[in-house]
């Protein structure tokens, strides 16, 4: 069979009955997964995995693919609208996305992604029918030292995300770097900072801590405030958003087109994958585009980047998985099976022998990517009225969305103390005008980083620096930083010279955006700063007893964390004392300790779930909630809260007792809810 | 005579009375509900595609056909599911576990497994060999051809792992170590599919995998293409102090007993302490999936699982697909058998115990 007929005969494959309904039914399947946080495409695998056995090839792999092909699509639904990442690959779409949604351009946000998501998946699935005769010797010269040299290079983009403070941002990504130490280390077979609880041993879960530190503060603001989603209201929105959106997509197709290599690249590399492809795509962006200042407010282009490369990256992720059966992900390991099931051999022959059975995949990659794309933009501006509904009505739902995705993962009450903690921690970031961005990049890349690091140590010792491939990355990482350097001090030279020339500061709307690092509040930030100097020296004093291997990772990040920290801390000294002076510059922001204290007070609510959780049972505790907050916060009538609870018992039952059944927590004083 | 007849008709009718009665009390028992079956890796795992698989045939033969609702408890290499099982699981037979037996954590007494692995109530068990497997390039100059060819080596081999303390490291190095090959051990792998990975990039020479793993994968990706042969096995402990050839593995696939005996003569063993190490290990794998109920589970459930999974063993379909997916023949253990198996495991000497903590701890740096 020549490449041609290959090409074909997969087209025809998939277009015969019934293949192309069951990748319908997996597309529908996957934007289902994709919108709900904590599902995603992973889940989704492990689920339909179970339905291929028996099922022919071509329609086993329509079936499943089609769901894969479409979480990274609708998952913008929860970042855009709520501000929730609806899967690990669009965390960084809700830098942009969500602040949009606040200015009442939620439709144009979705858009957008949607247009660059359908892009991004078509041009990533053809990138991978290109690059098959080649790519063996592409994914072979990538190993350890390369994947370490390429998370120092992803370091870089903190800069770009760090806003006004280099300090804060570089001290939050210290922060992160710190947080992926937490758990076994397996070469050197030491348990760090476990506080003797295991479900600390396999790492912070990421899921909680993402909720935490960008959905908790944004429903702590909702709740206090009442206000929706979008500040400005329905009326004064200008119609057709969705058709801009996909405009500003078309118009920046340049960005796009880039954004989509990075993410085919990305996901070719085995261990790097999902969790940090929209980050370096966004990083990327906010790097190299001009007029990069409204980056983080609200601008189009850090939506568009972020969901053209997650969407390609899963072409890219194919190739290793198909080429040399090395699964890149979870989801890939799984796809994996599903070949050994079908009776196929992934690995070069699969290239040559089973070459259409290849381009069944490609060509459900690129169906599914349009099909669902197609889909949600014309439902798009239909969903986005959800910003327009007042806080207190969507607040209860928002709050079961995200427990719930929190719980999904493994279903323990560790998970619901990490998003907790890291809730509180997402808001006085907020409040102090630290980015959360860089902790979370941070987070990823440390994993990666730690792990390359030691074992390209072990493998290559210093030679791992040498490499062909690790000296361009090194050139390319100063490059970078040279260059952001250079950009921060104009950045700094315009700003003053406004100032001179006696400039009013920048024009504050009516519409509270979510700002990273954008704003400066001193009175809020420094006890963050004294936090941090007490994690990191913490962190260094615990890591002495370690071995070598154990210790040199985090011992390294305190030193470096806790010297960045202080900068942070003396540069907030410095602004408190230029307030009482009254010498401070207009950018600087007070606390309204009134607000304070009732985000705090709901918070106390939110702890209470946890609390009662324990006691009573999660689901008596999540329907009780809902009827508190409803009677106290909401004062609802009673048509309304019954209504309201009897969606959510639907909800939760339908949902995580049927759909995607969860193992509730339970005390063991009750009987059974659920068996 | 009568008599007799009679009483042997009201015998029979009572027994068969008792069985119809019984079965029907079978059948409600788990009608209507579900089950939790807790598995203590990730989703797509090994242990999360088996399980499945084996819970997909065992189905057929619960009575009262209870839905099967599958749970991913992972963390601490298999520990924390454990954990969750023997903590927080119900004694109703409501929910059961599908592990990879975190066995080396208990023997080493790791502070993560807070339970006994022995006091779970045993469904039954899947045994999985072990085969090492080595780059045919391993020493320069020799195309490798068979074990033969490496056991004499003085170029040191380069073998991967996931950790000092764990299993696939303990083994690796003791195989290395009893034959006195010299070896360059890296670990800190995160998964079976990097070490590979690593092999197939020549930054590796040799591992060891579970047959599925070797199989499923290893066969596809490094041995068929021509870049790695097959080693041997751990094998299976047997009596006088041996490790016999696994039924489960092809003879042309030597144990490592064999190995040995070929490098050092008939009857020669290692030092006492690897020799035992690589006989606990090997009888780890012997029951290195377990399907159990938490201590305490109603007598019903645990009989009704335990029927269910006699008649799956025994189901062509099933073993017919286990071939498919594992590349080898289903070996296993009766949930009885497995009960009394664990003890033996568990039950470790202090001085091997000790040995096993400080071998895995020589390796940390």
């Amino acid at each position: 069979m020549t490449f041609m007929e290959a090409v074909l005969d997969g087209l025809r494959l998939v277009l015969v009955w019934p293949a192309p309904g069951y990748m319908l039914l997996g597309v529908a399947i996957g934007m289902f997964f994709g919108a709900v946080p904590g599902l995603g495409g992973l889940v989704g695998m492990a689920i339909l995995l179970p339905f291929t056995f028996g099922m022919e090839p071509q329609i086993a792999f329509a079936f499943i693919l089609g769901m894969y092909a479409v979480t990274t699509t609708a998952d913008t639904l929860a970042s855009v609208l709520l501000g929730i990442p609806g899967t690990a690959a669009s965390q960084a779409t809700i830098l942009d996305g969500y602040p949009m949604a606040q200015k009442g351009q939620a439709s144009r946000a979705l858009g957008a992604a949607y247009t660059v998501s359908m892009f991004g998946g078509v041009l990533g699935a053809i990138f991978l029918a290109l690059s098959i005769p080649v790519v063996r010797p592409l994914i072979l010269s990538f190993s350890e030292p390369e994947f370490f040299a390429l998370a120092v290079l992803g370091l870089t983009m903190v800069a770009a995300l760090s806003g006004k403070s280099i300090y804060k941002g570089t001290a939050a990504a210290c922060f992160g770097l710190m947080l992926a130490c937490v758990g076994f280390a397996e070469f050197g077979g030491v348990r760090r900072y476990w506080f003797n609880q295991n479900f600390l041993l396999e790492g912070i879960p990421i899921v909680p801590y993402v909720l935490g530190l960008f959905a908790i503060p944004e429903v702590l603001e909702l709740a206090v405030r009442n206000t929706s989603i979008s500040r400005v209201k329905r009326t004064e929105v200008e119609a057709g958003g969705i058709l801009r959106g996909m405009k500003d997509a078309a118009q920046n197709w340049w960005l796009a087109l880039r954004c989509t290599a990075i993410g085919v690249y990305i996901g070719m590399l085995p261990g790097l994958g999902g969790s940090i492809v929209d980050w370096v795509a966004y990083g990327h962006a906010a790097q190299s585009e001009k007029n990069s200042e409204n980056f983080g407010k609200g601008d189009v282009r850090g939506v568009i980047a972020p969901e053209a490369a997650n969407n390609a990256m899963k072409g890219g992720a194919l190739l290793p998985t198909i080429a040399f059966a090395i699964p890149g992900s979870a989801s890939m390991a799984i796809l994996l099976s599903a070949f050994f099931i079908q009776g196929l051999e992934p690995g070069p022959q699969i290239l040559t022998t089973n070459l259409n059975i290849t381009f069944t995949l490609i060509w459900t990659l690129v169906m599914a990517n349009v099909v669902g794309a197609l889909i949600l933009l014309i439902w798009g501006s239909q969903v986005s009225k959800i910003t327009y509904i007042q806080g207190h009505i969507i607040v209860p739902t928002i709050i079961i969305v995200v427990f719930m995705g929190a719980w999904v993962g493994n279903g323990t009450l560790g998970n619901w103390i990490v998003l907790l903690i890291f809730g509180l921690i997402g808001y006085f970031m907020k409040l102090g005008g630290w980015p959360r961005p860089p902790i979370v990049l941070g987070f990823v890349l440390g994993k990666i980083m730690e792990e390359s690091l030691g074992i390209s140590m072990q493998t290559h010792g210093w030679g791992s620096l040498t490499r062909p491939i690790v000296l361009i990355i090194i050139a390319l990482t100063i490059v970078t930083i040279v260059s952001t350097v250079r950009k921060q001090n104009r950045k700094n030279k315009d700003a003053q010279e406004a100032r001179k020339a006696g400039a009013p500061k920048d024009v504050e709307t009516a519409v509270q955006i979510a700002e990273e690092g954008g704003k400066d509040c001193p009175a809020a930030s420094w006890p963050l700063a004294a936090m941090l100097l007490v994690i990191f020296s913490y962190c260094y004093y615990e890591a002495i007893p370690w071995g070598f291997s154990s210790k040199l990772f985090p011992h390294s990040v305190a030193i470096v964390g806790f010297c960045l920290a202080l900068g942070a801390l003396v540069k907030d000294f410095k602004t408190l004392k230029a307030i009482k002076a009254g010498t401070a510059n207009l950018d600087v922001v007070g606390v309204d300790p009134a607000y304070v204290w009732k985000s705090m007070y709901f918070m106390s609510w939110m702890v209470g779930i946890f609390v009662f959780t324990i006691a009573i049972g999660q689901f008596p505790t999540l329907v009780l909630f809902v009827l508190l907050y409803l009677v106290f916060w909401g004062h609802y009538g009673w048509r309304v809260i019954v209504i309201y609870l009897i969606g959510t018992i639907v909800f939760l039952l339908g949902m995580f007792n049927e759909i995607v059944p969860v193992l509730w927590h339970e005390p063991s004083w009750l009987p059974n809810f659920f068996v | 005579m009568n008599l007799l007849k009679y009483s042997s008709f009201a015998v029979m009718a009572i027994a068969l009375g008792s069985i119809g009665l019984s079965a029907t009390a079978d059948a409600q028992f788990y009608k209507g509900k579900r089950i939790n079956i807790i598995i203590n890796y990730g989703a797509g795992g090994n242990t999360d595609i088996q399980g499945r698989m084996v819970m997909r045939h065992m189905a057929k033969y619960i009575p009262g056909k209870p839905r099967l609702i599958f749970r991913h408890v992972s963390g601490a290499g298999g520990a924390v599911g454990a954990n969750f099982l023997a903590e927080a699981g119900k004694t109703n037979g409501t929910m059961m576990g599908v592990f990879t037996i975190p066995i080396m954590a208990q023997v080493m007494k790791a502070p993560e497994l807070r339970t006994d692995l022995s006091q779970f109530q045993f469904v039954g068990a899947i045994g999985q060999q072990t085969i090492a497997h080595c780059r045919v390039d391993a020493i320069p100059g020799i195309k490798i051809k068979s074990w033969r060819d490496l056991v004499n080596t003085k170029h040191p081999i380069r073998t991967g792992g996931h950790g000092p303390t764990s299993s696939k490291d303990l083994r690796t190095r003791l195989f290395f170590d009893a034959l006195k090959i010299p070896l360059k051990h890296v670990t800190g792998y995160k998964s079976g599919g990097q070490i590979r990975a690593a092999i197939l990039k020549n930054e590796l020479d040799c591992t060891a995998d579970s047959l599925a793993g070797f199989y499923g994968r290893v066969n596809k990706q490094l041995i068929k293409p021509g870049i790695s042969i097959p080693m041997w096995h751990i094998g299976t402990p047997g009596p006088n102090n041996t490790i016999l050839h696994s039924p489960s593995v092809a003879k042309n696939i030597a144990s490592f007993q064999e190995v040995y005996e070929t490098k050092f003569g008939k009857g020669k063993r290692p030092p006492k302490m690897i020799w035992n190490a690589l006989r606990t290990i090997g009888g780890t794998r012997e029951m290195l999936r377990i399907l159990v109920f938490k201590k305490g589970t109603s007598k019903k459930a645990v009989n009704i699982m335990r029927t269910a999974w006699d008649k799956t063993v025994k189901d062509k379909e099933f073993l017919a697909e286990y071939k498919k997916v594992n590349s080898s023949i289903f070996v296993g253990k009766s949930g009885k058998e497995a009960q009394q198996f664990i003890k033996g495991l568990v039950n470790v000497p202090a001085d091997l115990q000790k040995f096993l903590l400080d071998y895995a701890n020589a390796a940390k740096s």
